[in-house]
């Protein structure tokens, strides 16, 4: 059941790299992870320059606020005011407030 | 003046082309061949202005080396040709300049930046979600290397940058170069980290200069897309590991 399930949601290629072992628990767990946020995530903005950030979905779990999906970019974190968190992008090549010169 | 100082562990064939290559774009730069390979390769180097590293780190796992005698090494010859260049620019043997003007380019950015350590990917990583601040925040040798030498209040800070392509002002690499680096870190985390505690200013290469926009982890750059980025102005390129084409290479850029 456990298989046919993951076959189903995360394509033959994935279940079948998983159950030949290729794939360990916990970069399985970070790819399905990936995976579900990449479909039911929202997206996030950079505070700085107003681009998109990542594709998150936050999951409160073991009494911590997981970030499914934020992997995709390198960014800087904190609180906006007292419930919101604002993400921040740290590499230039990424964020157009962060870069001094043209780039054209 | 800048000295560029190239590590290798190529055969010694490959990189004296190597050398031949940058020191016909780059007539102006002084080279120096560190070699992190065997010690019978390295006696076939036909360049004169070498240097064997017997490091073991540096023929370990990428997460595990030390560039600390790279960088030392590299003094301790400028000390010995009397040289004391303005800029040290360490580039490993699968970085590629692409044009004659790099280096000024090079120069350029330093001077925009008024920094003194440009790097890819060179950040303050305090509180970011970047994966070797998340392992190191808590290594308790490397918080007690950088609390023992930091002039800041805050001694948590840690920086991180690409070790290919690092571009130091010569104050910073001597004052680094005079402590004990021996801390089991990765580079690319303690050298900047450590530069910062120490009181030096750094800063990324991309915020300043478009000069490492072809810089990146992987995949390598093929021979086909190196053309192409010759033909772009591309200034350089970062990571070309097929050493069989590095003639055919060669010829691809302005200047040969």
């Amino acid at each position: 059941m456990l298989k046919r399930t993951i076959r189903l949601f995360c394509g033959r290629a994935f279940h079948d790299r998983l159950f030949a072992h290729e794939l360990s628990p916990e970069r399985a767990s970070f790819l399905v992870k990936a995976g579900v946020a990449s479909i039911l995530g929202r997206t996030v903005v950079c505070h700085s320059c107003g681009k998109k950030v990542a594709k998150i979905l936050p999951v409160v779990r073991s009494g911590r606020v997981e970030l499914w999906g934020m992997h995709q970019s390198i960014v800087r974190v904190e609180f906006a005011d007292r419930n919101s968190l604002r993400f921040t992008h740290v590499l230039p090549e990424n964020c157009e407030a962060l870069r001094d010169h043209d780039r054209s | 003046m800048i000295v560029h100082s190239v590590l290798t562990h190529h055969p010694a064939a490959v990189a004296d082309g190597m050398v031949a290559f940058l020191s016909t774009l780059g007539p102006d730069v002084k080279f120096c061949l560190a070699y992190g390979g065997t010690e019978e390769e390295f006696e076939k180097i036909r360049f004169s202005a070498k240097f064997f590293l017997n490091d073991p780190s540096l023929r370990g796992r990428i997460e595990e080396q030390n560039f600390a005698s790279w960088l030392t090494s590299t003094v301790a010859w400028c000390k010995q040709s009397g040289l004391r260049p303005e800029l040290v620019h360490f580039t490993e043997n699968d970085h590629l300049p692409l044009r004659a003007d790099y280096w000024r380019e090079l120069e350029r950015a330093s001077i925009r930046s008024d920094t003194d350590f440009l790097g890819k990917w060179c950040m303050d990583r305090t509180n970011t979600n970047e994966q070797f601040y998340l392992h190191y925040r808590d290594h308790e040798q490397l918080r007690h290397h950088l609390a023992s030498v930091s002039v800041h209040s805050d001694k948590r800070t840690i920086w991180g940058a690409l070790a290919d392509g690092m571009l130091f002002r010569w104050a910073a690499l001597e004052s680094l170069t005079r402590i004990n680096l021996d801390v089991p870190c990765f580079t690319e985390i303690l050298i900047p980290s450590t530069l910062h505690h120490l009181g030096f200013t750094l800063a990324d290469f991309d915020a300043y200069s478009s000069i490492y926009r072809f810089v990146r982890h992987r995949p390598a750059w093929e021979i086909t897309d190196v053309s192409e980025l010759v033909s772009q102005g591309a200034w350089c390129c970062h990571p070309f590991k097929c050493i069989a084409q590095l003639n055919d290479l060669y010829q691809l850029v302005p200047g040969q």
